[in-house]
């Protein structure tokens, strides 16, 4: 059995793990909140913006626009994950998925994250784009940045299509890594026919402002959902670090107080005994 | 001024910036300025980076808000901008730098320099700050 100043030692230091694996926790739950807050924010721009795009094509006016269009060309993707770890299995898994998806039909990747970037050039991906969330919020601009130069090489024709590549936050416990398609522009919302509208100066040209902010407001919700998704695994992560430790420090406790039981015993039988051979 | 209203609702990715019952916008679109009262048709323009003014009764708000589009409905008028602030959000010292690092860069002639975005830029910082009461 180890000796009661070995196991004091254990339990101080399991003792700190666990004071800052809480602090760590409450951190990320205080981020979370605010990045939760930040996904619906910014939900019914995006939302507005589908339904004038939407309603735009139904309306029977001669529109068109190269970002609608189908093309030939292998596709590219944007991969979104975390730029460090302590976020349990949140980047193994959006990772796991991105490779998947782009192992099925190959293509240049545009990397977001510093582990989105080590995981991609290891397995000798073309990275066309790297970009890194830094530790702050994701503000729009980031997005428009990102996605404006995509732009431009679609419409180069350096690739057929663009796929964005992130984790879902469905809620705080629930974060799903998902693929959607950013070009050719596909699956708008509905909207319901609120009659006709007058578009100026012309259709064409509102359609033409209209579909790059369409862009970048998605990419902008993709980045501020897999901010929350990796927030809400850091807590989970966290959480089950405090626990972990917690359970160790009654086991250490435990057998802290058995090792000072046996000293304190083994003290009383050796007085006894020394007692018994003076007598004797 | 009449009692007849409407929504305004003005709509950034990060936030909402202003919703409420009013009688009348000004807004202006890349054609120029316009004004929106109650009743008027449906129609969709792209706007200008420019000022909004917003009136309610005798009242009279402002904003500045950096382009986007205009969206008038029967019930309602949504104003989509990439960025907007109502004028009592605006930081006037940071719209005064901005104001003055884009005036340099324009002024520097320089090969490198986005001249469209430097101007863009300047426009912002400008409209801000008229909109905040402060003429550059």
């Amino acid at each position: 059995m180890a000796n009661t100043r070995d196991i004091k030692r254990r339990i101080s230091s399991v003792t700190n793990i666990g004071h800052i694996t809480k602090a760590m926790e409450m951190v990320a739950g205080a981020k979370l909140r605010r990045a939760q807050a930040n996904v619906i924010a910014a939900r019914p721009y995006t939302l507005h913006l589908a339904q004038l795009i939407s309603r735009l094509q139904k309306s029977g006016l001669e529109v068109s626009n190269p970002l609608l269009e189908t093309r030939e060309g292998p596709p590219a993707y944007i991969v979104i994950a975390g730029d460090r770890g302590l976020s349990g299995a949140y980047n193994a898994n959006t990772l796991r998925f991105a490779q998947e998806a782009v192992g099925k039909t190959p293509g240049p990747v545009i990397v977001i994250g510093r582990k989105a970037k080590d995981f991609m050039s290891k397995r000798g991906q073309d990275i066309i784009g790297e970009y890194s969330l830094r530790f702050e919020d994701p503000v729009y601009m980031d997005a428009t940045s990102i996605m404006k130069p995509l732009i431009d090489n679609f419409h180069n024709g350096i690739f057929g299509s663009l796929h964005l590549i992130y984790t879902e936050f469905v809620s705080v416990l629930n974060h799903k890594p998902t693929m959607v398609q950013l070009l050719p522009i596909v699956g708008l919302v509905d909207s319901e026919d609120t009659g006709p509208y007058i578009y100026e100066p012309s259709p064409q040209e509102v359609l033409e402002r209209l579909l790059p902010r369409y862009l970048y407001s998605l990419v902008y919700q993709g980045l501020l959902e897999a901010r929350a998704s990796e927030f809400g695994a850091q807590r989970t992560a966290m959480k089950s670090a405090t626990d972990n430790a917690n359970e160790m420090l009654d086991q250490l406790t435990l057998s802290y107080n058995r090792a000072r039981q046996t000293a304190i015993t083994q003290e009383i039988l050796e007085v006894v005994n020394g007692a018994q051979a003076l007598e004797g | 001024m009449s009692d007849k209203t409407f929504i305004l609702t003005v709509v950034t990715p990060e936030r909402r910036v202003f919703q409420e019952t009013v009688n009348m916008v000004i807004v202006r679109t890349t054609d120029g300025e316009m004004g929106v009262l109650p009743g008027h048709i449906p129609l969709v323009a792209p706007l200008a980076i420019g000022p909004l003014r917003i009136k309610t009764g005798d009242d009279e708000r402002k904003a500045a808000v950096n382009g986007g589009f205009i969206e008038v409905t029967a019930q309602q008028v949504i104003i989509l901008s990439e960025s907007a602030e109502m004028e009592e959000e605006i930081d006037v010292a940071r719209a005064e730098s901005a104001r003055q690092r884009a005036l340099a860069r324009l002024d520097k002639r320089q090969a490198d320099v986005d001249y469209a975005r430097a101007q863009a830029a300047l426009q912002r910082a400008i409209i801000r700050l008229k909109v905040a009461g402060h003429e550059g």
